[in-house]
Order: structure tokens, then sequence, then C-alpha cells
């Protein structure tokens, strides 16, 4: 199992009346919560934070995008990661560029490109079509999400692996040159991830392309449904799925012990799953934002989430989120990664109102007392069919 | 506050709707239809949103008798807009529908076809 380290960047000082609220954390919340001031002081944080990930031997540090939102302070993914670079030494997985959103895919061909050469080839591409959401936030049509992601997809692959110039006439994009400056120094392009809430078309594309599938905020049922369907889309498509192209992203908290890390992982998977992920249904799936086929398995797994009260405890016997001390995290993990097969695990230490010292404390009792005995224990793996040499 | 309370003014009007969004739920062909409905809204009025910024400017060229036909109670588009539209179109007659919201040709049907009658000329 390979560890990385995520880290949502969430803004934790909203007003009470909001928390009390049933209001949106999305789109709609007023910026002029978020005083700039904290903002410095939170940044400054959190790339520590991440920094601290590497430091104590995560194999990669894990940074997104969402916008207009107290959820996560990232709109711009490829920023943070640059700032990364020269602080980090082990991978940086961006997860991922919200490929359908961009007015133009070449100025992420670009970007990540330049992460990739300036980093020694460190750099994990994820690609994601945005949330919901967020096609309010750019006014973009959510029924062209699935087809502007594909082109846009297609179109820096090509981009990054076919010497140009070259024509490009696609149906939203279309160039005369086709020819970015520099490329990327993996070959024949930085591996790629698709972080996703489980459509039945992004698992299929996914293992179609043999990506490394990453699914986010699920219970264990429904990863479990996830990861079968990768499984057997990888199947149809002529391979078996290796357990690296499994990769499962949950909030983790360890502490001395179990009652109290549960106790204090409680509080703040309230604040994560009722305040921050809070949004209107209609906010969360626009129109046109799954098709009629993924519809109620999407919405199935994601039944209730960001739209009404969340039980902490709950979320903790579901597997939504992982607590305890460092004994129970190892079995609950262990236990996971038989039972679901994945191969890259995703931590996300830093979601809610985590303050800086159970962080601390939390990531070192992982890195220390989790992470060894399961690399130790994680049996000989078979290598990703198809994926890029990584140099390091 | 559920779409029906919006779309429907009458009790049997908001009744109906109530009853129609549970049928829904209950019957996937129809769901999948509603899905694709939305969709199709979606790609056509998402940008901006379900209006035409250029309207206003544009509406005096319409020469044609017009009827604008409002519920006068409608939860989605304020009467407000009825009024609007009135005022722009050169030739418009109104015709507020009451006790009608959203839908008045479902809540209000004999006023709704009247109205429509009336000023085709047709009785």
């Amino acid at each position: 199992v390979q560890f990385f380290g995520f880290h949502l960047m969430p803004y934790p000082y909203l007003p009470e009346q909001h928390r009390a609220s049933r209001d949106s954390t999305w789109v709609t919340l007023s910026n002029r919560h978020f005083d700039p001031r904290r903002g410095h002081e939170l940044y400054q944080r959190y790339l520590g934070e991440l920094v601290l990930y590497d430091k104590l031997g995560f194999d990669g540090v894990c940074v997104n995008e969402h916008h207009q939102t107290a959820y996560g302070l990232m709109p711009a993914p490829n920023v943070v990661a640059g700032m990364l670079v020269p602080q980090t030494t082990g991978k940086i997985a961006i997860l991922g560029n919200a490929i359908s959103l961009r007015d133009h895919p070449l100025r992420i061909a670009e970007e990540v490109a330049m992460l990739d050469v300036v980093s020694g080839g460190r750099i994990i591409s994820g690609f994601v079509r945005g949330i919901g959401s967020e096609y309010h936030t750019f006014g973009m049509d959510p029924s062209q999400s699935r087809e502007r992601f594909h082109e846009a997809h297609d179109l820096i692959i090509r981009a990054w692996t076919e010497p140009g110039p070259f024509e490009w006439y696609g149906r939203h994009f279309k160039l005369r040159y086709v020819n970015p400056w520099p490329r990327p120094l993996q070959q024949p392009h930085p591996p790629i991830w698709s972080p996703s809430q489980g459509s039945t078309e992004t698992v299929d594309w996914a293992a179609r392309h043999r990506y490394t599938y990453l699914q986010t905020f699920s219970d264990t049922a429904s990863i479990q449904r996830a990861f079968s369907g990768f499984r057997d889309a990888a199947g149809r498509h002529g391979y078996t799925a290796a357990p690296e192209q499994l990769g499962w992203s949950v909030p983790v908290y360890v502490a001395g012990t179990d009652e109290e890390a549960r106790r204090a992982a409680r509080g703040h998977l309230d604040f994560l799953f009722n305040t921050l992920l809070r949004m209107p249904r209609d906010m969360f799936f626009p129109p046109g934002y799954l098709t009629a086929q993924s519809a109620p398995r999407v919405m199935g797994a994601k039944r209730g989430l960001g739209t009404a009260q969340a039980d902490p405890n709950d979320l903790l016997e579901r597997g939504f989120a992982i607590a305890g001390s460092p004994e129970s995290v190892r079995q609950q993990v262990e236990r996971y990664a038989r039972e679901l097969g994945f191969g890259v695990f995703c931590g996300t230490f830093q979601f809610g109102t985590v303050g800086p010292e159970e962080f601390e404390r939390s990531v070192r009792l992982f890195a220390e007392q989790v992470m060894p005995a399961l690399r130790a224990a994680a049996p000989a793996t078979p290598a990703a069919p198809a994926g890029p040499e990584l140099p390091r | 506050m559920e779409l029906a309370d919006l779309t429907h003014h009458t009790r049997e009007g908001r009744a109906a709707g109530r009853e129609w969004a549970r049928q829904l739920a209950d019957d996937p062909q129809t769901h999948a239809r509603y899905l694709r409905n939305r969709a199709a809204l979606a790609h056509l009025g998402w940008n901006p949103y379900l209006h035409d910024p250029k309207l206003p400017r544009r509406l005096h060229r319409v020469t044609a008798p017009a009827l604008v036909v409002w519920g006068a109670r409608d939860g989605v588009f304020p009467v407000s807009c009825a009024h609007r539209w009135a005022e722009l179109l050169p030739a418009a007659e109104l015709k507020i529908i009451p006790e009608a919201g959203h839908v008045p040709l479902e809540e209000q049907t004999g006023a709704t076809v009247r109205a429509v009658l009336d000023f085709c000329g047709g009785n």
C-alpha cells in the first residue's frame, strides 16, 4: 500500500449563525466571512502541514481544486503544487484539475508539464469534472460537463505524447497549433488518477485507460461496489486491475486512545459533514451533471451527504472516516485493505476544525506507528499494467 | 418548501404537483425522462440563467399583436415579469389569471383558454 497525505485546507472561522443555519457553504456563502489576515496564517500553517507529510515519509501529498467555498481554500491546485515542489521530495498528487471547468485544456497541459519538469517527475495528474456546485460558480452548462471532460482529457494526453505542432478541431476546442512547451518529464506522461464519486461512466473510463481510480467520501459498501465495478470493467477491457489502480481517500484521526480519538474526530467530522459539505441537493447535482444511468447509483452512494444532518458516530461506523489509537487504526486500515483491495491510501488528516497540535500528533502517530507496520505486512503486489515510470 | 408550493397556488394544484413528484421517484422510466428534461433545460438556459439579458433591447421590434398570460400567484417568475413583458412589447395585451401559480393552464383552465380565445377573436 502506498500512503498519501491529503489536505482540504478548510476555513474553520465561520460564524455560529451560519453553522446553525441550513444555508449552503458553497457558491452563495458570502466571501465577507473570509478574513484575509487569518487566511494568511492558515495558508502558512496548511502548507507546513503538507510538507510535514513529506518529511514523515508519506509516498506523496495530495492537493485538490474547489471553488467559492469555506470547504477548501485551493481554487488553484497547480499553484499549491508549485509552492510544494521546492519543499518536498516525494510525489505531489493533484486531485485533480477540474478540466471541464477551465476555458482551455492547453493551460492545464502546460501547467502540469511545468510542474513535472521542475519537480523532476514527481507529479501525479488527477483529472476531474469539478463537483456540481462548481457549474454554478462558473456558469458552465452541467449537461456539457462529461463531453468537455473527455475532449479536454484527450487533447491534454495527445499534447503530452505527440510531437507538435498538430491541429485539433474538436467540438469544444479548436486549435490550429497544439505544441506546448515544456513537455512532461515522465514518459509517456505523468500518472493519471481519476478521483470520482462513483459514476458508472467514470469507473469504466478510468479502467479503460488503465488509470488509478480514487473514491472519496463514501461508506465502505459504496467503495466496495465501485471497486468491483472497476475490476469488472478492467476485465472487459482485457486485463486484471492492479491494487495500485484502486485508491481510497478517507479522513483519519489518530490519538493516544480510541476514546480520545473518536471523541475529537466526532467534533471535526460534524463540522466537515454538517457545515463544510453542506449545500442544497440541486446545487450538488445540477441538471444534466449525472447521466440518467448513473444518477440512482451516485445519488444513492451520496444520500444525505451535504444535504442532511450526518451523525458522526454513524460516519465512523460506516467507514466514511477512521479514528482511533495507532493500533486500532492499523487494524482498521489493514482490514479495509484486505476487504477492498486498494493499493493507494489517501489519508485526509486535515479536515474540519483539526488544530495544529492535534494534526501533527495524529500524523506523527500514523507515520511512525501505523504506516511501517502496514508496509511490512503488505503482500507483494503486481505492478500496474501500463503505468509510466516514476523517477525518484 | 416543495417545488409544488412554488409552481402551483391552489390546494388541488399543489396536491397534484406533490403526487406527480411522488410518482416520479417510484417509476424509473418517468424519472429518467424527468432527468433528460432537466438536462435539456440546463443546456438551453444555464448561462445566462433562464433569462435573456438582450430581450429588453430587442422586444420593441415585435410589431405583431401579443398576449401575455400570467398566473397572479406565480412562485417561479413573479407577476412583475408579466408587467415588464407587456411594457416592452409594443402591441401587447396583458391578462393576469387570478388564483393561479406558474401553470395557469392547469389551475385555471377555463379562464386561461378564454383569454387566448378572446385574443384570437374566437368565442
